[in-house]
């Protein structure tokens, strides 16, 4: 419990740096969608940009909520509600338009049989099992996608979606195990880090 | 795993990309039939995207004593554009992603 507390705060810094980077990709594709038109650029724009809001509203209700503990003052459960009502959306929205624009854009397919094995399994309808079935779908494109390019940008893409995948598998978790709290905002980061590293690759002359 | 099919139809931006790198591989400079058979376009679009060109100023003419045009050559903003075209390639590979 102690390490825990220690957390507290921490979580907010890795969440906020995992918005900049989403914003920064999503600005990027967008500087793409400006040179070329190409639709595919608008959707990874949007994705990310819609990731980086989620993000940073959730960062912000976390930051309300400590404010609130450390003043003693009472917990507004509206904007609580309403600020886990947009993330949830945002993030929602981010990876099914990304999963949308790898179904239509991908230049390689995983078997067609894969989706709708994924999207129809009986799932309880929460946030974050919809997340998982739509991360699940991307990892998989991205690293079939690696298993034929075998370039260093497209393993950091992959690993990067493996592990923001892992961290909403440990988010899931978190009810049961307070640890996973933990553990699923690092490998958040760190998914959110392989694809600022890959930004920076692509970027290089 | 299925490989998909090149799309159908070049967009405009992959026509101009190919009349450009047409033009980049000739050093810099290249003839209209170079740029033409190049690109792979036949002569009304070629006329249609070499106007384009021009008009986006990516491209100048070079043009012989008696007004003929002689060549067509690269601009500044036309390798500029080259170069954004390149990384933001390599970004959509990265994802696994084409247009």
């Amino acid at each position: 419990m102690m390490s825990l507390r220690l957390f507290l705060g921490f979580d907010v810094f890795m969440v906020f740096v995992s918005s900049i980077i989403a914003l920064t990709i999503g600005y990027y594709a967008g500087k793409g969608y400006k040179l070329t038109s190409e639709k595919l650029l608008l959707y990874l724009s949007l994705s990310f940009s819609l990731l980086g809001v989620s993000l940073l509203v959730d960062g912000l209700v976390s930051i309300y909520f400590y404010l609130s503990m450390f003043k003693g003052a009472q917990v507004s459960r509206i904007v609580f509600m309403a600020g886990n009502v947009i993330t949830s959306i945002a993030e929602v929205a981010a990876f099914t338009l990304l999963a949308y624009t790898y179904v239509r854009y991908s230049f390689i397919a995983a078997s067609s049989s894969f989706l709708p094995i994924l999207m129809f399994k009986n799932y309880n309808p929460l946030v974050e099992i919809v997340l998982i079935i739509l991360l699940c779908y991307i990892t998989i494109q991205t690293s079939i996608s690696y298993g034929w390019r075998k370039e260093l940008n497209s393993l950091l893409v992959f690993t990067g979606f493996l592990f923001i995948l892992l961290a909403h598998i440990f988010f899931l978790l978190t009810s049961i195990y307070m640890f996973c709290y933990i553990l699923a905002h690092t490998l958040q980061l760190l998914g959110f880090i392989f694809l600022l590293v890959m930004l920076l690759r692509v970027n290089r002359r | 795993m299925v490989l998909r099919k090149p799309a159908a139809y070049r967009s405009k931006i992959k026509i101009y990309v190919d009349m450009l790198e047409v033009i980049r591989r000739e050093g810099g400079e290249a003839k209209p039939t170079k740029i033409l058979y190049g690109a792979n376009l036949s002569y009304d679009r070629f006329q249609k995207y070499i106007s384009q060109l021009k008009e986006k100023e990516f491209i100048v003419e070079v043009k012989k004593n008696d007004g003929k045009i002689l060549s067509y050559k690269l601009t500044d903003k036309a390798y500029n554009f080259l170069e954004e075209f390149k990384k933001v390639k390599r970004f959509i590979d990265a994802f696994g992603l084409t247009f």
